[in-house]
């Protein structure tokens, strides 16, 4: 959006986002200051943050006042989730956001690269995850290709993830089979009642919940007996670098869990 | 002539009232049976009579096969026993209840426009649950049921404290003035308290607006000891209620204290309010129209008017929950919505009636 002329070496890095958060901690720059996801509302757990940034506010609702305040040099966000606020943002510091979130992570860490002036960084962390999938597919050939199902479970709804997501193009690159009914465009397919669970299905189920200690909806669907119509493995999964985390950080975990998980799999006969 | 022909005319309006008695009742619990079915078939997935009749039919069948071990069910049958029945159980259980809870109200004060729901008690019963929720204390059965019947015991101890230090004390709009700004402050306080917590208003936005989605089976016994008692005890509390609103004075020469019974059917009120939000969330206007409409078929005499707001209560919570889901099986829609459709109009249309003069 627009022209945006950034500084030759970045010292105060305000970032609006979990994505711009795992992606520029990843091209090692700590930012100053980061919103924090609404729903957890605290940094996701595997970012290794060792003087954590201050809070401004929530991802959808930066606090404007607390930024300026801040007198950052970069702003790194997302067109899609704070493009109305590009005119204010940019007359406060220089400001990078990317067309999209998620699905578009990778070119989000080449423009981000490119605004930081990481690009080396940026072309190592992709070349590295190319090499790390090419070892999960030949380990997936060996397990017999089983289907993977990526699950969400939140508050009041269970999510069923589609082509249009960030694990879904780690998987798409491993070259691991999705089931029909999420192999097809779009983010998110949301599942309100147990007796919806037969589209859960897959060989393999990874789970994750949101926030287990407020409400997960699989867990009411488990005490139900519908829960024994699903025959797929089910494998937790951890919601903040699965879910939150939407960057090379995230990435890298999420492709060494899943190794892990193929590894351990064994085909039923 | 025509004096001759006087008693047959009277004998035959007789007969004609006896019958159209009859066929309303007839009419009502044909309703009720449709409704019953509608809720049973319509939803995700839509059920025909046949999947009814195969379940009902191999729930015996299951019974003695489980002896030989665990058989597997088809998932028609487990929408039936695990989803559909359970929330038909409690549409009708709340139906009843807010009907009958709100037959009490008008029948005690004498006045249509009284309602749990009209007088903040649905609201402060919905306030307390919020609130417990945001505490992050655990929703057991127990604590969801006393913190509703606090609640609602709050709201209504409240408005009749207010009552009693007014000078109109006897002036049933000053109650109704009242209980609408109590109803609107206890909403504006649950509201608040949803938009500082953005977890909670996530997890109990479709529960806040009234919903049979969520309906645990845990919670049906109590629901059903409660509601099915109160029922009871406001068929026993008829002729002290008909006696104290012909008269305090005459009650209390036939023996009958009228603050007794003023308490004993607030209790009742209090009781079956928060009974039907612990489990359903506030569903408003149901507690204010059934009543009228039961007036409206059966007339004014006491216990045709009860049985007849229980009946209707039951048939329009199942007949809103079961036609919403027919229209949209896949999306939850609160069955508040078309009672809200009729309900405030109707609401509307009594405040015209009794202040246009």
């Amino acid at each position: 959006m627009g022209r945006s002329c950034v500084p030759h070496r970045v010292r105060r890095l305000v970032v609006l986002d979990t994505g711009e958060l795992d992606i520029s901690v990843g091209l090692g720059h700590l930012p100053v200051a980061t919103t924090y996801p609404y729903q957890i509302n605290h940094l996701p757990d595997y970012i290794p943050a060792d003087q954590t940034p201050i809070s401004v506010g929530l991802n959808s609702e930066p606090d404007l006042e607390r930024i300026l305040q801040l007198q950052p040099d970069l702003i790194l966000g997302s067109r899609s989730v704070h493009g109305h606020l590009y005119p204010i943002l940019s007359r406060i510091a220089p400001t990078v956001l990317s067309e999209r979130i998620g699905v578009s992570w990778r070119d989000n860490l080449q423009l981000f690269a490119r605004a930081l002036q990481q690009e080396q960084k940026a072309s190592d962390w992709l070349t590295g995850f190319e090499q790390q999938c090419q070892r999960i597919n030949a380990l997936y050939r060996q397990k017999g290709r089983p289907t993977v199902s990526v699950v969400r479970s939140m508050q009041d709804h269970v999510r069923l993830y589609l082509q249009d997501t960030f694990i879904h193009t780690l998987l798409a690159q491993c070259g691991i089979r999705r089931p029909e009914n999420q192999d097809i465009k779009g983010f998110a397919t949301r599942l309100r009642s147990p007796a919806q669970i037969r589209q859960l299905e897959g060989e393999l189920i990874l789970l994750s919940e949101y926030s287990p200690e407020l409400g997960s909806m699989i867990r009411q669907w488990q005490g139900t007996g519908f829960w024994s119509l699903l025959k797929g493995r089910i494998v937790p999964v951890d919601d903040h670098y699965w879910m939150l985390g939407i960057g090379p950080l995230a990435a890298e975990q999420v492709l060494h869990d899943l190794e892990a998980i193929i590894r351990a799999y064994t085909p039923s006969s | 002539m025509l004096t001759r022909h006087h008693p047959e005319a009277t004998a035959a309006s007789g007969l004609f009232n006896l019958i159209r008695q009859y066929a309303i009742w007839l009419i009502l619990i044909t309703v009720l049976l449709a409704s019953v079915l509608l809720s049973l078939l319509a939803g995700y997935p839509q059920l025909s009579l046949a999947d009814l009749y195969l379940s009902l039919v191999s729930d015996t069948q299951s019974l003695q096969q489980s002896i030989q071990g665990p058989i597997q069910k088809p998932i028609q049958q487990l929408v039936l026993t695990e989803l559909r029945f359970p929330r038909l159980i409690a549409g009708l259980l709340t139906g009843a209840a807010m009907g009958c809870a709100g037959f009490l109200l008008q029948r005690l004060s004498q006045n249509p426009l009284t309602s749990p729901s009209t007088l903040g008690v649905t609201q402060g019963s919905a306030l307390a649950l919020v609130l417990v929720f945001i505490l992050g204390i655990e929703m057991s059965p127990v604590m969801r049921f006393s913190a509703a019947l606090i609640g609602a015991l709050f709201a209504g101890g409240l408005l009749l404290v207010l009552m009693l230090a007014n000078r109109q004390r006897n002036d049933t709009s000053t109650l109704i003035l009242l209980g609408a700004l109590m109803a609107s402050f206890f909403a504006a306080l649950t509201t608040s308290m949803l938009l500082l917590e953005q977890h909670a208003i996530n997890a109990i936005r479709f529960w806040l607006s009234g919903s049979l989605a969520f309906v645990p089976a845990e919670l049906l016994p109590v629901l059903a000891l409660i509601c099915l008692s109160c029922f009871a005890l406001s068929y026993l509390m008829l002729p002290g209620i008909n006696l104290v609103t012909t008269g305090e004075a005459k009650a209390s020469s036939l023996g009958i204290s009228p603050l007794r019974v003023y308490l004993v059917v607030l209790v009742l009120i209090l009781l079956l309010t928060g009974a039907s939000v612990a489990v359903t969330g506030p569903i408003l206007f149901t507690g204010l129209v059934v009543p009228h409409l039961a007036r409206l078929l059966v007339g004014v005499k006491a216990s045709a008017h009860l049985s007849a707001s229980l009946l209707l209560g039951a048939v329009m919570m199942t007949l809103a929950d079961g036609l919403t889901r027919w229209v949209a099986p896949e999306t939850p829609v609160s069955p508040s919505i078309p009672m809200a459709i009729i309900g405030a109009p109707w609401f509307m249309w009594l405040v015209y009636q009794r202040y246009r003069t």
